[in-house]
């Protein structure tokens, strides 16, 4: 009976503590004074030095230091087999699960969590919600552990495997509270008034949820078989981590390219529609002069009637001067220059729109080579009345060297052609980049184009015509080369603006707010709280990989198979990586491969970079709560169309 | 950058056709996209869409179904390997090889050390001296207990020349003095005795032939018969100092500070023995009697075939995890290159 309360207790702590995360996320938002639409009205984002990025690191580290030095695992252990002891009566089996919790990736994310609050620009207040998140995370962890333990008991499982298991979903808490910190802490745009039109399959959602079970358990018996046959006293929370997010990942993309049929590739040939580029310039006298005369050598190919239209946006350079020679020699291509004021990308981009005459569109930036093919194959797929927008398989500048040129390479690799290639099988890309987009134009000028003021225009277009009920795909047979940073200066503008776009989708198309449950939005939502959450934890696994190696002397000795089990976690992104290069022949620059590492840890100190410059919400003082207020005149009308329903009540501090 | 971006009153586009001609026109009211309905609504992924355009977009059940074995495959050929290492690994701990016939010598006497003869893998002959310790007042004991032999000698000797021929029958004072000066010559023979045995237990001897595991300790150091000092603070003469510890107990005891070590440590024979930590819940599985391999981790040896011997109750407590050494003993001669201390994997049962 006592054991029947006791779990009745767990399971209902369990279930406030998750309720309490949860709870926010279906909460509307009224920081943007925007109209749901094509305009978004939020604080401008402050940039945030290295120093302070740095600091962060240094100081989690320090406190994570600091709680090892407090002992904390063993009253941790303590404390949980205590608690599932009155829920399973044999002490000795439950404790020796609860021995074998991960506490350090606990405690990591809790001090995060707390260095996070300090390191943010945030009044007192917001900075205690913060912290009350470690709280609640904490909270979490304990019932989670608890009942992880009993369950693990009752199915005798062995103790490494129920470590590894208990870590995943730990880590799966933890992306459900960064959501919950996401959505809470800053300053974000309205969900999005686009009703969704879509219609929805249900074999991609059971396919997504399919390929899902398998990639955790692949992992899970990964994870246990390494972890075997390297027995090393490293702890399991950390290989998760480094090894388990990606591989799910990549393990869920291989099933979904497995289980569905490849999209039948259009051909080269047939109908030949007018097309129309729009590219934005802004003071891109370097570069614009390269990008027009591709365009103009891919019209001479594509053999039909090309409009290349160039928006300035008020640029004082050359710009105007450049365009206008190249465009005078255009060979195949019409040439249209229009001399605008600097309104931003997303203005420069709907003026273009705007002046399109053509029901196809490609957006293609100022900085962008495209492959001389690049127009041939897009007839063939909008054919289908049914495909909105498609993609190309951009790639960086082939001239480029370096760090950043070859990371990128690797990274376009994964993510165009391994990533969104699976993802566009169950229509699930979530973004084609500006650099070359092709779409149809009227679906594009119903949304109202391209939205201003925030970040990831191109990613919420691409969200939109899903919504719409178009099919996005991408064809890795148009190839474009994109320009890449040369300093870590440029790569950390690019990325801090890259992540704080996918801050700023995640909250314009959230899923609780938005409906639209296809596995577009719903991947992206889990992923891009994933990514923010394995930001934070993998300079932590450098370095305790590195303090394991070096300094621990209980494991000093076994320097090397940490190394080995390093290599062995990171194996099957590298091997994807190396057929990819071989696939689409850049098999000699596999001899770069080892700049994977670094350039996967820059780009995640860039997502937490990326976080750091989103204004904070203000908090709302407590006397407020006590007195019913109106809301505020000019906020709060939603977006007046079906999506948007329910509280209109602004929120509070949560 | 905001000052020097230039603001055009009049937005101008110009248009360079392909036949060469070029027109410049104002243009108002770009920016804004009027709102329009969006167009129909297509369905995508449709069966009809699908067949029509073949595009493949839908899962077919063929393919999920084939899918789902494949992922089933995968997952069953992981599920067996994970059970079959699992399966080799069972009853596999982690241990290590020691000497078996292991004698620590220590001094009968706490005295400073004077000098360790010996080194680690020195062969050393019974009644060899290994180690020696100081005492100059010992010593002095000595001479003097000879010179108080001597003395009672002389004396003895002085009486016996003195009585001459009258030695056979002494009156009753010379008797008395005789037999004074035997006993006296008696009892500083049995003090020179005791001294020389007292100077003798200064010297460190081998009781048998053997090799030299260790020695511990530097010229100046106490020495006695539980060992050397390895800290002050356990002369009882010092006061202990209190350590502040947050969590007492978290970390290790205070007795780990006072704990002595031999001066010689002798390995008698070449057996070997190989003490495995066996964790708590499958200490109760192993039976002493019972057979056992091991092998070692970077000697290229077959495995050794064991007996366990014995397990010590004594539990190692660490991370919350609790294990007890269990000692095997190796049935057959041991490798060549074995030295103390290496690593290997002993399988019980």
């Amino acid at each position: 009976m006592a054991a029947a309360v006791s779990l009745v207790f767990v399971a209902a702590t369990l279930a406030v503590a998750l309720w309490l995360c949860v709870r926010p996320l279906r909460r509307r938002r009224f920081d943007d004074a925007g109209d749901g639409r094509a305009t978004v009205l939020l604080p401008k984002p402050r940039s945030v030095s290295m120093l302070r990025v740095l600091a962060f690191y240094a100081t989690a580290l320090v406190v994570i230091w600091g709680l090892v030095r407090l002992h904390l695992a063993g009253r941790y252990e303590r404390s949980v087999a205590a608690i599932a002891g009155l829920v399973d009566h044999r002490p000795a089996l439950v404790s020796a699960y609860s021995a074998h919790i991960s506490v350090d990736l606990r405690l990591i994310v809790v001090a995060n969590v707390v260095v996070f609050a300090f390191a943010v620009r945030a009044r007192p207040g917001r900075r205690a919600a913060i912290v009350a998140h470690a709280a609640l995370f904490a909270v979490v962890c304990y019932a989670v552990d608890a009942v992880g333990c009993v369950l693990a008991s009752s199915l005798r499982l062995t103790t490494q495997a129920s470590s590894i298991v208990s870590s995943l979903v730990i880590l799966g808490a933890a992306v459900l509270v960064m959501l919950r910190l996401l959505s809470t802490t800053f300053q974000l745009p309205r969900p999005t008034a686009t009703t969704d039109r879509r219609v929805h399959h249900r074999s991609e959602s059971v396919l997504f949820a399919a390929g899902a079970v398998v990639a955790v358990v692949l992992v899970i018996g990964l994870v246990d078989l390494v972890d075997t046959l390297v027995g090393l006293t490293h702890p399991t929370a950390f290989l998760v981590a480094f090894m388990g997010f990606p591989l799910l990942f990549e393990t869920l993309f291989a099933f979904l390219l497995l289980a569905t049929r490849p999209l039948r590739a259009a051909p080269c040939s047939g109908e030949r529609p007018h097309l129309t580029t729009v590219t934005p310039a802004f003071n891109e006298e370097s570069t614009i002069a390269r990008t027009l005369e591709a365009l103009d050598a891919a019209a001479v190919v594509y053999g039909g009637p090309v409009t290349v239209v160039v928006v300035d946006d008020g640029s004082h350079d050359r710009t105007v001067e450049v365009a206008s020679q190249v465009m005078a020699g255009f060979r195949a291509a019409e040439g249209r220059l229009v001399l605008g004021s600097h309104e931003g990308k997303a203005a420069t981009l709907n003026k273009a729109l705007a002046l399109a005459e053509s029901d196809i569109v490609i957006r293609v930036d100022s900085d962008v080579v495209v492959e001389r093919d690049a127009f041939c194959f897009l007839p063939g797929w909008f054919a289908n009345p049914s495909i909105g927008m498609v993609g190309a398989l951009a790639l960086p500048d082939q001239a480029a060297k370096g760090l950043f040129a070859y990371g990128r390479l690797f990274e376009c690799l994964l993510g165009f052609a391994f990533a969104r290639v699976a993802l566009q099988r169950v229509d699930a890309v979530n973004c084609i980049p500006g650099t070359f987009t092709a779409f149809r134009a009227a679906p594009a000028r119903s949304v109202g184009g391209y939205v201003s003021g925030m970040n990831g225009e191109d990613s919420d277009l691409t969200m939109l015509f899903g919504r719409l009920g178009y099919q996005v795909v991408v064809d890795t047979r148009v190839r474009t080369y994109e320009d890449v940073p040369r300093t870590l200066r440029e790569f950390r503008e690019q990325r801090v603006r890259w992540n704080r776009a996918g801050v700023h989708i995640l909250a314009r198309h959230s899923p609780p707010l938005t409906g639209g449950g296809s596995p577009r939005t719903w991947f992206f939502y889990v992923r891009s709280a994933a990514v923010r959450v394995t930001a934070v934890l993998r300079p932590f696994v450098f370095v305790t990989g590195l303090e394991l190696a070096l300094l621990n002397p209980s494991t000093r000795g076994v320097a090397v198979r940490v190394l080995v089990f390093y290599a062995v976690a990171a194996l099957p992104t590298l091997v994807i990586i190396a057929g990819l290069a071989v696939r689409f022949g850049f098999a000699r620059k596999l001899g770069w491969i080892t700049v994977w590492f670094p350039f996967t840890l820059l780009r995640r100190m860039a997502a937490l970079e990326g976080l750091l410059t989103l204004p904070a919400r203000p908090v709302v003082p407590l006397r407020h709560l006590l007195v019913a207020a109106p809301a505020p005149a000019g906020r709060g009308a939603g977006g007046g169309e079906a999506a948007i329903t329910g509280s209109l009540q602004p929120e509070i501090a949560t | 950058m905001g000052n020097e971006e230039q603001v055009r009153e009049l937005e101008h586009l110009i248009t360079f056709r392909r036949d060469g001609t070029v027109s410049d026109e104002p243009v108002a009211g770009l920016g804004t996209l009027p709102p329009s309905a969006p167009p129909p609504l297509v369905d995508r992924g449709s069966r009809a869409e699908t067949v029509a355009y073949g595009g493949g977009l839908r899962a077919s059940s063929k393919r999920i179904v084939l899918a789902l074995v494949v992922a089933g495959l995968l997952v069953g050929l992981l599920g067996a390997t994970v059970y079959l290492v699992n399966a080799a690994d069972a009853n596999s701990y982690s241990a290590a090889v020691v000497p078996a016939n292991v004698t620590e010598l220590n001094f009968s006497l706490e005295l400073p050390l004077k000098d360790i003869l010996v080194s680690p893998g020195e062969r050393v002959t019974a009644g060899q001296v290994l180690a020696v310790q100081t005492d100059p007042a010992l010593v002095d004991a000595l001479a003097a207990a000879g010179l108080a032999v001597k003395a009672a000698t002389d004396r003895l000797a002085h009486l016996r020349a003195t009585i001459g021929p009258a030695l056979r029958h002494p009156d009753p004072s010379q008797a008395w003095a005789l037999a004074s000066a035997r006993l006296a010559l008696a009892e500083a023979r049995v003090h020179l005795a005791f001294e020389r045995a007292t100077v003798a237990a200064l010297s460190l001897r081998a009781p048998v032939a053997g090799t030299v595991l260790r020695v511990d300790g530097t010229p100046g150091q106490i020495v006695g018969p539980d060992g050397l000092r390895s800290s002050a603070l356990t002369d009882p003469s010092i006061p202990t100092a209190q350590v502040f510890q947050l969590f007492p107990g978290a970390s290790g005891s205070s007795a780990a500070l006072s704990a002595n070590s031999a001066v010689v440590t002798l390995v008698r024979g070449r057996r070997w023995e190989v003490i495995a930590r066996v964790p708590e819940s499958a200490v109760a599985g192993v039976h002493v009697g019972g057979s056992a391999t091991f092998q070692f981790s970077d000697l290229s040896a077959p495995p050794q075939p064991c007996t366990i011997s014995r397990v010590l109750p004594d539990p190692i407590v660490s991370g919350g995890t609790v294990d007890y050494e269990v000692v095997l003993l190796l049935r057959s001669k041991a490798p060549a290159g074995v030295l103390p201390g290496m690593s290997g994997v002993a399988k019980l049962g």
